[in-house]
Formats: C-alpha cells, structure tokens, sequence
C-alpha cells in the first residue's frame, strides 16, 4: 500500500473523529476547515511512524489534539471548547441525567459553555476526548499519563464543573 | 462543515503534500550536490595550490577545510530532517517535550556541528598563515564570526522561540501537575 492509499484509508476511516476534534475547538467553520486541513498535513508528516503499537484510532486522536494544541499559534491564547445540547457524551462530564435534561436549557447551556472556556489547554484537551467516547485507559494513551492520573484529573474536572452549575441553578 | 465538502479537496491536499515532501527531497539533494560537487572542486584547488607552492600548509589548510564542511553539511541534513518532520503521532506529553528540547537555545546534538567548526578554524588559519597573517587574527576573525552569529541566533530565539518554548514548558508542568 503507497503512502497515499495509506493515508486515503485513515482519511476516510476517520474523518468524522478529526472533524468533531476541530468543532470542540473552533466555533467558525472556515476554522474547522483550516484546521482540519492541518490535521490532515500532520497525519501526512507522521505517517511514516505509524508502526500499530496503538489502536489507528488513538494514534488519529493524538495527532488531532497535538494538532490542536499547536494550531496556528493562536490555540494557546484563544482555544475555546465548543460544545452544543447535541453533543452525544454530553451528560459523561455531569454524570446527572437531570441536569442533563436542565442542561437542554439554553441559559444553563451557555453557562456551561463559559465554565468549560475557563479550563485550562489540556483540561480541555481531556474534556474533548471525554465527549469523543474514550475510556480513561485511551484517553491515557492519547495525552502520554497514566490511567489514575487522568481519573484524577477529570474527576476533579467533572467536580468543579458540577459545583459551579448547581450554583447557578440555586 | 460536512464530510463531502472535505472530500472534494482530498486530492488537491494530498497533491500538496507529495509537492512538501519533494521539496524536502530537494533540499537533501542540494545539500548533497554541495559535498559531491564543491568537496572534489576545493580537492583540486588544494592540489593545484601544493603543486605551485610544495608548502604542507596548503594540504593541512585544504584537508580541514574539506573535513569541516563536510561535517558540517551532514550536521545540517541531520537537523533539517529532525525539524522538518515532528511527529505528532506521539503521546501529547511526549510531544511536548521533545518540543521543549527543539526550541532550547542551546542543545547537546548542536555539539555535533563542534568538530567541523574546529577543523574549519585549523583550515582556515592555516590558509591565513600562508598568506603571512598571524594565528591570532584568523582566532580573532573567526571566533569573532562564531560569536556574531551565536548572538544573532539568541535574539532571534528570544523574540520568536522563547515565547513559544515557555507555553509549552507551561503545558508540560499542567499535565504533570
């Protein structure tokens, strides 16, 4: 298989995770694009390292979200994290079906998607690859800690973001 | 942003990078034209110039000069190839650190270009020498350059490297927390 049928697979195998990568983190859909482009020229670059150690999957999420940490320059300054009511994972950060629900609200949304903007890089970075549907055993493997260090880590997350929405609901 | 508006750029993407890839193959090519075609110049050169003279200065000074370059060339298709593909397949926290080391002002592999340096410095004073100027201005000259360019290369890395390097120490010391 050359270099380009190669990367033609993975493309196509995993287009849909790259995409929803870039719209955590771009509001603007010409930013999607861009990045997503970007995403796809360090798949090319990194391609030649790809020895199946890991899941293509993972490997496709650690070039995504290296990507994102380093997109354009402009990520560390202004990276957002975007998400919407139809986020499937959604309710994997809250763990409360009943502020899911409330969640639907768009107020309580918004509030949400401020409190999510005041994490740091990588709390992001942890939080995208929660609503993506990874385990903590992958999610591990994409960001290069252990298991119980990204445990910790969300956990401590999911804490902080519960405390501040319940707050608002008071 | 749907997956067909990506699709039907796939080709025109893919294009481009086979297009990078063979510039960097360009790249290589040129840097071996130079130590294929400008080392057997600067080895006639230094044959003609031992035939006129007979001084073995000329042979030390050639020799060295040869050697430095040399080195020097093959140092630098080393680095260029280290920079030019970073692997972004690796775990973040590895990634960054390896990106840490990469915007270092001064890093352990940059001693690899040392020897070269030293040969160019042996060559080169004894060409002056030849020529009748004292040791003391080529190791004034060149170290002179040595420092120029290192000075150069620190205010270069302050204002574009150094901000860059300290966000990434930043993330690194965030996911080690």
């Amino acid at each position: 298989m050359t270099k380009e049928e190669k990367f033609n697979t993975i493309v196509s195998e995993n287009g849909e995770r790259i995409r929803n990568i870039c719209r955590y983190y771009n509001s603007n859909v010409e930013d999607q694009k861009d990045m997503y482009q970007e995403v796809l020229v360090n798949i090319w670059k990194s391609l030649d390292s790809f020895r199946g150690d890991s899941a293509m999957s993972t490997w496709v999420y650690r070039v995504a979200v290296n990507t994102s940490l380093t997109f354009t320059g402009k990520a560390f300054r202004h990276m957002k994290l975007m998400v919407d009511s139809d986020t499937t994972n959604l309710n994997s950060i809250l763990d409360d079906e009943n502020l899911k629900q409330k969640l639907a609200e768009e107020k309580l949304l918004e509030r949400m998607q401020l409190e999510l903007n005041q994490l740091s890089v990588i709390d992001k970075a942890l939080i995208s690859l929660l609503l993506e549907g990874l385990s903590m055993k992958e999610i591990a493997e994409v960001i290069g800690i252990t298991e119980p260090n990204v445990k910790v880590k969300i956990h401590r997350i999911k804490s902080q973001l519960k405390e501040k929405l319940k707050g608002e609901q008071l | 942003m749907t997956a067909h508006e990506f699709d039907t750029n796939l080709s025109k993407l893919t294009g481009k990078l086979k297009k990078e890839d063979r510039h960097y193959a360009t790249i290589v090519k040129v840097v071996q034209i130079f130590y294929w075609i400008f080392i057997p110049l600067f080895m006639v050169k230094t044959a003609v110039e031992y035939t006129n003279s007979h001084e073995i200065s000329d042979i030390i000074s050639g020799v060295a000069l040869i050697l430095g370059f040399l080195f020097i060339a093959l140092s630098f298709r080393k680095l260029y190839n280290e920079y030019q593909y970073v692997d972004y397949s690796l775990p973040t926290l590895e990634m960054l650190k390896k990106a840490v080391c990469r915007y270092q002002p001064f890093q352990k592999r940059a001693l690899g270009i040392l020897p070269g340096l030293l040969l160019m410095d042996v060559g080169l004073t004894f060409e002056w020498m030849g020529e009748g100027k004292s040791v003391l201005d080529s190791q004034l000259f060149f170290l002179g350059a040595i420092l120029f360019g290192v000075i150069i290369g620190l205010v270069i890395w302050y204002f574009k490297y150094k901000p860059l390097r300290d966000k990434i120490l930043h993330l690194v010391r965030e996911i080690e927390q």
